[in-house]
């Protein structure tokens, strides 16, 4: 299965500089993955290190002001307990659409492929559940920002690869892409887009004016 | 009984694991990052000290995106963070 978090964004995650909804993903895909959450501790342990290894600095009226309102920024990296009643919605995306998908309000934009947009406090973002019938294709598309997926259910695969429960794919503007659902199960997943989806072709042509937000 | 029920079942032991895991790996990583070459070091100080993102630290230092996720990854696998890239 093709699966790989990027050192990079987890390192960003690590230290709160995703943005919310790129957050949720991470945060997300960490849930489904706790392979990973020593490999997360020991970055995360880095910062520590520093710190002790540093050596004190005078620090500016402006730079303590900015260092205090850090701190009343929201705690993203919290692992929460399990639900007593288990879930296919990981604890992360929770607060955000509940613990059972089916009670949520789909709506269907292309036959075969439904949406719920989620809502974050970040504007420039689109993060949204997306549910894809067995064996559908999704339309070739490409997109102008970055496209971070996680599978909640169900697995995908695309030119890049085969993406199961778990997995993160992450699709930049240069990748043209079209998913098909497993013919099976199909696919839920997690999709945070940082600017609309660019539909290519006829059905694209039909499309992208109701996508647009 | 399903496979998210043993999940269930089995997250505290390796809640402990994982801490256990954490404070092996400090002291290891106390270590390295004495000996992490500077541009190396200097990028992961600004994404602790500063939280700045990966992007951020290229716009701010001038250098290619490319090379930053290049030092971070080098700076991560020197430290051997279990991140398989």
């Amino acid at each position: 299965m093709t699966n790989s978090m990027p050192p990079e964004l987890l390192l960003d995650y690590a230290t709160g500089a995703t943005p919310e909804p790129v957050a949720l993903a991470v945060a997300t895909w960490l849930d489904l993955n706790p392979e990973m959450h020593g490999a997360y501790a020991q970055l995360n342990s880095i910062g520590g290190s520093l710190l002790e290894q540093a050596e004190p600095v005078a620090v500016s009226a402006a730079g303590l002001t900015a260092t205090l309102a850090r701190l009343d920024r929201e705690v993203q990296h919290v692992f929460v307990a399990p639900p007593a009643v288990p879930s296919l919605v990981p604890s992360a995306l929770r607060p955000y659409v509940g613990s059972d998908w089916e009670n949520l309000r789909w709506k269907s934009w292309v036959s075969g492929v439904e949406e719920y947009v989620i809502e974050t406090r970040r504007h420039g973002y689109r993060a949204s559940l997306l549910r894809i019938r067995p064996g559908k294709a999704m339309p070739m598309h490409t997109h102008a920002g970055d496209e971070l997926t996680v599978v909640l259910d169900g697995a995908y695969n695309d030119e890049a690869g085969h993406f199961g429960r778990g997995a993160i794919e992450i699709a930049d503007s240069a990748v043209l892409h079209r998913p098909i659902a497993d013919p099976l199960v199909g696919c839920v997943c997690l999709a945070v887009l940082s600017a609309p989806v660019q539909l290519t072709g006829m059905l694209g042509w039909m499309v992208n004016p109701f996508i647009h937000h | 009984l399903t496979a998210q029920d043993f999940e269930v079942l089995i997250e505290p032991e390796r809640g402990q694991d994982v801490e256990l895991e954490a404070r092996q790996s400090a002291i290891q990583i106390a270590a390295g990052l004495e000996a992490l070459p500077e541009d190396q070091k200097s990028v992961l100080l600004m994404a602790f000290y500063q939280e700045k993102s990966h992007s951020e630290i290229a716009e701010e230092t001038g250098l290619p995106l490319g090379t930053v996720k290049s030092r971070i990854r080098l700076a991560l696998s020197r430290l051997k963070v279990g991140l398989a890239v």
